[in-house]
C-alpha cells in the first residue's frame, strides 16, 4: 500500500464521516427520557406490608422501618406517660337519684391529716347527665373529692355541694388515696336539712 | 422559532423537559452518527448513545459556553464509546510496534466507488481497539500523544493500532473489491 493509497483511504473517510448524521431510533430517547424524569411509583400500604416489596424495594424498607419505628415510639411514650398516672371515676347521687348536672373538682392533700394549707386546686370535670364523672391522668396522692350540683329538677333541688363522701365540711371529708390503682367512688351529696349546723 | 443554544441550556437546567426534547432532537443525528462509527453494530451504538446523552444532560450546568455546544457534546459522546468499548471490549492495552505493509494494491476506482455506508460497514467490522484510534486519529483529529492519555495506553500502541486499523481497512476494501469484480 502506498502512501497516496494512505492519504486517499484518511481523505475518503474523513470526507464521508465528518458531517455523517443518522437518526438514532425512538427508543433512545425514551431511555433518556426515562432516565431524566424516572416515574414516580405510588405505592399501596399493601405493597408495604408485603415482605418481597419490603425487601427488595428500598422506598418501601425505608418507609417501613420509619412508619414500625414511629408506630413503636408512639406506643412507648403512651407507656411511660401512663406510668403512675390513674383515674378517678364514680357516680354522684341526690339521695335514691343520679345527679343531672354539676361539677366534680378534685384537690390534691399533703396527707390523711388534711392540713388546710397544704389543700390545693388539682382538676375539675363536669358531671354528665347519668351523674357521671371521670378524672384521667391523676397522678399518685392525696386527694380530697367535691361535687357541686348543677341545675337540678325541682323535686331534687334540696341538695347542696359535697366532699366525698357526704360531707359539708371539707374538714371531715374522706381523703382518697392513689397509689399504683385506679379509684372508684360514688359520691352522695347531702341534704340541706341535713347539714349540721354549729352549736 | 429555533431556539439558541443558551435558551435551550437554560431550559435543561429548569429540568424543561420540552427544551430537553430539542436539544436531542438538534444535535442527536450528528451524535448518532459518532457513536455508529466507535461502535461495532446499531446496538452498540444506541446505547452508546443513550449513555452520552444522559450524561450531557447531567453535566449540563458544567457548560461555560466558552465553545461550541456541539463540540462539547460531541466530547462527552467520544468519551462515553471509549467507556463502553473499554468496559465491553477491554481494548488491547499493549501491543508491539511492528512494520505492516501490504503486498496488495487497490484500484483507483475501489475507493471512489464505496459510499457511506460501506464505508460504515467496514470500520463496524475491524476491531474495535482499531476502530476506536482510527476513530481518534483521522475523524476527530487527536494526536497520538492524547489517544493515548484517553484509552490509557502507550503512544507506540497507540500507533499500532493506528496501522493495524488502516491495514484491516484496506484489506476489507480489496476484498469487496474483489467479490465486486
Amino acid at each position: 500500500m502506498t502512501m497516496d493509497q494512505h492519504d486517499q483511504l484518511e481523505q475518503k473517510f474523513k470526507a464521508a464521516f465528518n458531517n455523517f448524521e443518522a437518526e438514532p431510533p425512538a427508543p433512545v430517547w425514551d431511555a433518556v427520557n426515562r432516565e431524566l424524569h424516572p416515574p414516580r411509583r405510588q405505592f399501596s400500604i399493601w405493597e408495604y406490608l408485603d415482605p418481597t416489596a419490603f425487601f427488595s424495594n428500598r422506598r418501601a424498607r425505608l418507609t417501613g422501618v420509619f412508619s414500625t419505628a414511629a408506630v413503636i415510639l408512639f406506643f412507648v411514650t403512651v407507656y411511660f406517660l401512663s406510668l403512675d398516672r390513674h383515674i378517678i371515676n364514680g357516680h354522684a347521687y341526690t339521695g335514691d337519684r343520679r345527679l343531672v348536672s354539676g361539677t366534680a373538682i378534685l384537690f390534691t392533700v399533703q396527707d390523711k391529716c388534711k392540713p388546710w394549707d397544704s389543700v390545693q386546686f388539682y382538676r375539675t370535670v363536669p358531671v354528665d347527665a347519668n351523674g357521671y364523672f371521670y378524672f384521667k391522668g391523676v397522678d399518685d396522692g392525696n386527694y380530697l373529692l367535691r361535687i357541686e350540683p348543677g341545675h337540678q329538677p325541682e323535686n331534687t333541688n334540696q341538695f347542696i355541694a359535697s366532699w366525698y363522701d357526704m360531707h359539708g365540711d371539707p374538714a371531715q371529708s374522706h381523703v382518697i388515696v392513689i397509689n399504683d390503682e385506679d379509684v372508684r367512688t360514688d359520691v352522695h351529696l347531702i341534704r340541706k336539712d341535713h347539714l349540721q349546723t354549729g352549736p | 422559532m429555533m431556539d439558541s443554544d443558551e435558551d435551550l441550556v437554560s431550559g435543561c437546567l429548569k429540568k424543561n423537559a420540552s427544551c430537553e426534547l430539542a436539544l436531542y432532537k438538534r444535535f442527536s443525528p450528528k451524535m448518532y452518527g459518532i457513536c455508529l462509527r466507535y461502535a461495532g453494530n446499531v446496538m452498540e451504538a444506541d446505547e452508546i448513545l443513550q449513555v452520552g446523552f444522559i450524561r450531557v444532560f447531567n453535566n449540563l450546568h458544567r457548560f461555560r459556553f466558552e465553545g461550541a455546544l456541539e463540540g462539547w457534546i460531541k466530547k462527552i459522546i467520544v468519551n462515553a464509546a471509549i467507556s463502553y468499548l473499554t468496559t465491553t471490549h477491554k481494548l488491547q492495552k499493549e501491543v508491539e510496534l511492528k512494520d505492516f505493509y501490504m503486498e496488495a494494491t487497490i484500484q483507483e476506482d475501489a475507493l471512489s466507488d464505496l459510499s457511506e455506508k460501506d464505508l460504515l460497514k467496514i470500520i463496524q467490522s475491524i476491531a474495535p481497539g482499531h476502530r476506536t484510534v482510527f476513530n481518534l486519529y483521522f475523524i476527530e483529529g487527536y494526536e497520538h500523544k492524547e489517544i493515548a492519555q484517553m484509552l490509557g495506553i502507550s503512544i507506540n500502541t497507540s500507533k499500532t493500532q493506528l496501522l493495524r486499523a488502516r491495514h484491516s481497512i484496506m484489506r476489507k476494501i480489496i476484498k469487496e473489491d474483489l467479490l465486486s469484480h
